[in-house]
């Protein structure tokens, strides 16, 4: 039965069905083929899919980051990332991988910040004298960036399908998230180097400018330290963080930019409500799928098959790696955390691996497969947006794919990176 | 004409969505101040999470609306634009078959849970379950309408 669900999905997938109806049609079969229970209790697992409490972050973190956008604070960011990085080589590549990493606190998403900044930064890097392919693999790469500093939605889904404390896996993201900045910045500025791109600025900027600037950046960048802040003292849980945020960003737009008109609030309520609704039919079809594939034992087989291949903790982590490296390539991030993570984190758990360490590498593993090439998302966003040809980009990004193989060394040889903070904090 | 009530379809479906978004951030931030002094409130996050399951089926169907669905076109890409049509169209139908076996369960589905009463509220189940319901029915819905357009011939299409 195992076979047929994967075949079935395999099958719809190419055919080209929504990836949340593909998996509903690998899954009802089992209900109706099997007999053992009725078709009701798919329809059961789509609701109690949605009656989870730390779901209800899902569309507070995407309404507090759609409402920060409109509020004018994006612009004030790369204004301040400009400042702060703007003089180095390759200028606006530097700009665009700090952006991402202040970013990550408000989009939570690494498609949106993607897309957001091709549209912002792409084409004044182009007119600087960047290649078009170069630009797509710095600003896709960036990207991903989002998906560890809090409050990123594949670390909240990754939470809640595998019981793990979403409050304890956002303070894990941002040491990784800061090392991966670096590491990005370093390849930007050997790739800039090497082709003579300029900085965008002459010089550096002079600390007034720089305060100024942090000064109207401050209220967005303290976004991801109340989360911290709150977390550490008990005082919400990330779901409660989630509705603050909301009247948070709510106020600094009111209040402080003053830039915030109803049609905007109207137009940030609608663009979360299509986020939230592409999100929560895949989050409702994979509990179906979830609970068809655990009623045929797939977890237990697939733990019982790693462990008759090897019982050696870091070739069964190699081998996960690169089923995730293989699943990312042909899956979107927020179903390859839904339908592989809950099937191979017992495995990880017990080969004696940290779920907060893992939880940091699975989701950053799985959006290095929204990079590639064949179904990459977030490859296929900027390279849409930019007019650049996947076989193009694919050759600029490897110097930034042999910089991530660096970094995800690091990351599973120095578990402290992911576990430090929350150890120390919570 | 079929065109115009598809638009203020919409707009309802939005209208009722933004409502149940602002409900549920309101409930949380309040239970979540009301628990912070010490009175907690028990029902407001049962009814916040009564509202999601809402806003999820419309939410969804608003999205399928827009297209924002996501799925591989490896297949699509490599048709020509006639076998592409019959491709979407043949993958319309499917889901047509699909929503409508997934309806009349949730519909027997609802009628099962009604005498159920749930938490601190006591209330019924149905009252959750018939989000089903009438979600899987805006998507049937918006699904037949797309299939519809698609079936018709293309010059049609692209008459305003």
């Amino acid at each position: 039965m195992l076979l047929l669900i994967a075949a079935l999905f395999a099958l719809f997938l190419v055919l080209g069905q929504p990836v949340a109806f593909a998996l509903a049609l690998a899954a009802i079969p089992v209900f109706v083929l099997t007999g053992t229970m009725p078709p009701t209790v798919a329809i059961q697992k789509m609701v109690s899919a949605t009656q989870s409490f730390p779901l209800l972050a899902v569309p507070f973190f995407i309404l507090a980051g759609n409402l920060m956008n409109v509020t004018g604070i994006t612009n004030r960011l790369v204004t301040f990332s400009r400042l702060l990085t703007g003089w180095l080589a390759g200028g606006l590549a530097q700009v665009s991988i700090i952006l991402s990493f202040m970013m990550g606190g408000i989009s939570g998403s690494a498609v949106a910040d993607a897309s957001m900044e091709s549209r912002l930064l792409g084409p004044s890097m182009i007119q600087q004298g960047f290649s078009k392919p170069t630009v797509a693999a710095i600003l896709a790469f960036g990207s991903i960036i989002t998906a560890t500093i809090p409050p990123s939605i594949g670390l909240i889904l990754f939470g809640f399908i595998n019981e793990v404390s979403i409050g304890r896996l956002f303070l894990a993201g941002i040491l990784p998230g800061a090392v991966l900045t670096l590491t990005l910045m370093i390849t930007a500025w050997i790739v800039a180097k090497r082709h003579g791109y300029a900085p965008d600025l002459a010089g550096p900027p002079s600390r007034a400018e720089l305060w100024a600037s942090f000064k109207e950046s401050v209220w967005a960048l303290m976004f991801p330290v109340i989360l911290i802040v709150g977390f550490r003292f008990g005082i919400f849980t990330a779901t409660e963080a989630g509705a603050f945020l909301v009247f948070y960003a709510l106020f600094i737009g009111v209040f402080i930019y003053r830039e915030v008109t109803w049609a905007k609030v109207r137009e940030a309520m609608e663009t979360s409500i299509h986020d939230l609704g592409m999100i929560m039919l895949l989050i409702m079809m994979a509990g179906v799928l979830g609970y068809a594939i655990t009623i045929e034992r797939a977890p237990q087989q697939i733990t019982e098959f790693v462990t008759t291949l090897t019982n050696d903790p870091a070739m069964i982590l190699m081998l996960i790696v690169v089923l995730l490296v293989v699943s990312g390539m042909f899956l979107e991030g927020a179903a390859n955390i839904l339908l592989v993570t809950p099937i191979v984190m017992p495995v990880l758990i017990n080969a004696g691996y940290d779920p907060i360490h893992m939880g940091i590498l699975l989701v950053l593993l799985i959006n290095l497969g929204g990079l590639t090439p064949p179904v990459g998302v977030i490859m296929f966003t900027v390279c849409g947006i930019l007019g650049v040809k996947t076989g193009a980009y694919t050759r600029a990004s490897v110097p930034f794919f042999a910089a991530l193989a660096v970094f995800f060394i690091v990351l599973v040889m120095f578990p402290f990176l992911s576990t430090a903070l929350p150890n120390a904090l919570m | 004409m079929s065109r115009q009530f598809g638009e203020i379809f919409r707009r309802v479906e939005t209208g009722c969505a933004i409502l149940l978004l602002t409900a549920i951030v309101a409930l949380v931030a309040i239970a979540s101040v009301a628990r912070a002094v010490g009175s907690p409130i028990i029902w407001s996050i049962e009814i916040a999470q009564l509202c999601f399951v809402w806003l999820c089926m419309l939410s969804a169907d608003l999205a399928l609306q827009s297209d924002r669905h996501f799925g591989l076109s490896v297949l699509s890409d490599a048709l020509d634009p006639g076998n592409r049509r019959m491709l979407e169209l043949g993958n319309k139908i499917v889901l047509i078959a699909l929503l409508g076996f997934l309806l009349i369960y949730a519909w027997i589905n609802m009628q099962l849970m009604h005498p159920r009463l749930i938490g601190a509220t006591q209330m019924h189940g149905s009252y959750i379950h018939a989000s089903m319901v009438v979600g899987l029915s805006l998507l049937l819905r918006t699904m037949i309408s797309q299939a519809y357009t698609l079936a018709r011939p293309p010059a049609k299409i692209e008459t305003p």
